[in-house]
């Protein structure tokens, strides 16, 4: 049996617990046991510009308490994901920062030892559940339903540590939801930034990112986007309409969680996934669900 | 496609005059090398493969930033860099990468622009040039645990679809770890 300790970081609560109670669901369904840790910290993603040492600190102290439980760790956010890999990897190789954090954990009687693997969503569905298991829970595919697929940055890169698949032409994203009965479009620039990271320091930036990609996405002819990193899913979802009002245009596209479209296809309801939390509405995604 | 030559003036008059405006003109800025940070950053966690770049610009012409910012030309910044020219930390471009790593998957020398990057901000950091944004989602986290401050909306939100409590996460944690490491100093906030 599958079998993870759970790091949902800070925005998936704050912002989109609708990514977290499908996931849940899903991941129940398809027998996946997903055990909570307390006494938690933030990943550090946003500390390691200003400082590194600080950054490799909070990232393994969130992996020591995974490796406490014995468990791989499964992120669902693509900012975690990349922190959590990176000083995973990071702390493997370099013993002057690794004794460093150390010290600086011996005072929550804490210590890294770099014992577990960081999991993402889509690689725990791909890899570690695998596609086939799921296709066998899929009772209510979609039927022509034309989705186009965003691959979070940070899922895939930098790739020798991941580990994933070439981000040059990756698939798993397409694949996931093929299995649903969807019917997977190319847009040009499919593997780009959404340009989240920058969203803090230089708003109009992000929004530019995020119009150029949603324009290519409308001219390709999707009825919907699938996004797999909380990141992302807000800037194609709530930004969408900031983009709307930056560039006077009108996109209605909406954004779906790739959880959100796997648990509709096994069968769940709209409430469970909390479709109507999304903020472009995505009921019409329903249309397309077979009887 | 047929360059329009006055676009081309254009972008290049809007570079010089940011270079102009970062302290730069022709002839003062070889007084401004300094290659006591050009060796520190190199011994930066990091830093060490910024001597390896050649100056292809493969990482310019795969930037998505350099595609929406004139001005934003990451082969420029490692130049920069490799010549000692400390007034890069001042540019607000090293806090214009998304961190998208297409360059770092690219370059052919194997410099990891996004780790130099990094180096970059650390250092700028140091100078008291960190963007007031992120040093406010940093005192959040100083504050509350996590960079938001979690209330009614999430919880109610939360109990409509049967989640465990929103997880806990002790400021203290943050705030020892800041400490030891001086980020606390940082971000001007008092030691214990």
């Amino acid at each position: 049996m599958v079998k993870y300790a759970l790091y949902t970081g800070c925005t998936i609560p704050y912002r989109l617990n609708a990514y977290e109670a499908s996931t849940r669901k899903v991941m129940d369904h398809l027998g996946v046991d997903l055990v909570d840790l307390d006494q938690l910290n933030c990943c550090g993603l946003y500390v390691e510009p200003a400082n590194k040492l600080a950054y490799l600190a909070l990232s393994g102290r969130v992996l020591a308490l995974a490796e406490e439980q014995g468990l791989d760790l499964l992120c669902l956010c693509g900012g975690c994901t990349s922190a959590l890999a990176k000083a995973n990897a990071y702390l493997k190789e370099h013993e002057v920062e690794r004794n460093a954090v150390n010290e600086v954990l011996a005072d929550f009687d804490m210590a890294f030892e770099g014992k577990i693997r960081v999991v993402n969503s889509v690689n725990s569905f791909v890899e570690d559940i695998g596609l086939k298991t799921i296709k066998k829970q899929i009772t209510k595919p979609f039927n022509g339903l034309k989705l186009a697929a965003h691959y979070g940055c940070h899922l895939l890169k930098p790739s020798e540590i991941l580990q994933f698949e070439d981000p040059e032409a990756p698939q798993s994203v397409d694949d996931l939801c093929a299995i649903t009965g969807a019917t997977m479009v190319d847009y040009r620039d499919k593997y780009e930034c959404c340009g989240a990271p920058v969203i803090a320091t230089e708003q109009s930036l992000a929004v530019k990112i995020i119009n150029n990609k949603l324009k290519n996405i409308s001219k390709a002819g999707a009825n919907a986007t699938v996004t797999v990193c909380p990141y992302c899913h807000l800037m194609l979802d709530l930004m969408q309409l900031e983009a709307e009002d930056a560039y006077q245009t009108k996109y209605k596209l909406p954004a779906l969680l790739h959880t959100q479209l796997l648990g509709l296809s096994m069968g769940m309801d709209a409430e469970d996934v909390g479709l109507s939390l999304n903020k472009v509405n995505a009921e019409k995604v329903l249309d397309f669900l077979s009887e | 496609m047929i360059f329009k030559k006055s676009l081309l003036n254009e972008k290049m008059r809007r570079k010089r005059e940011e270079l102009v405006n970062l302290g730069y003109n022709k002839t003062d800025s070889v007084s401004r090398v300094d290659l006591n940070f050009k060796n520190e950053l190199l011994s930066m966690p990091g830093g060490d493969v910024l001597k390896l770049c050649f100056q292809c610009g493969l990482c310019t012409g795969s930037c998505i930033v350099s595609r929406n910012v004139d001005t934003f030309r990451p082969r420029q910044i490692l130049r920069m860099v490799q010549l000692g020219l400390k007034d890069i930390l001042k540019s607000e471009d090293i806090w214009r990468c998304v961190t998208c790593y297409t360059c770092n998957e690219r370059c052919p020398q194997g410099v990891k622009l996004t780790d130099v990057f990094t180096v970059l901000k650390n250092r700028a950091t140091q100078e008291g040039l960190l963007p007031k944004a992120i040093k406010e989602l940093l005192k959040a986290i100083h504050q509350f645990g996590w960079i938001y401050e979690m209330g009614d909306v999430q919880e109610f939100e939360r109990e409509d679809f049967e989640l465990p409590d929103i997880p806990e996460a002790s400021p203290m944690v943050f705030r020892k770890i800041a400490e030891k490491t001086g980020l606390n100093r940082l971000l001007d906030i008092e030691e214990g």
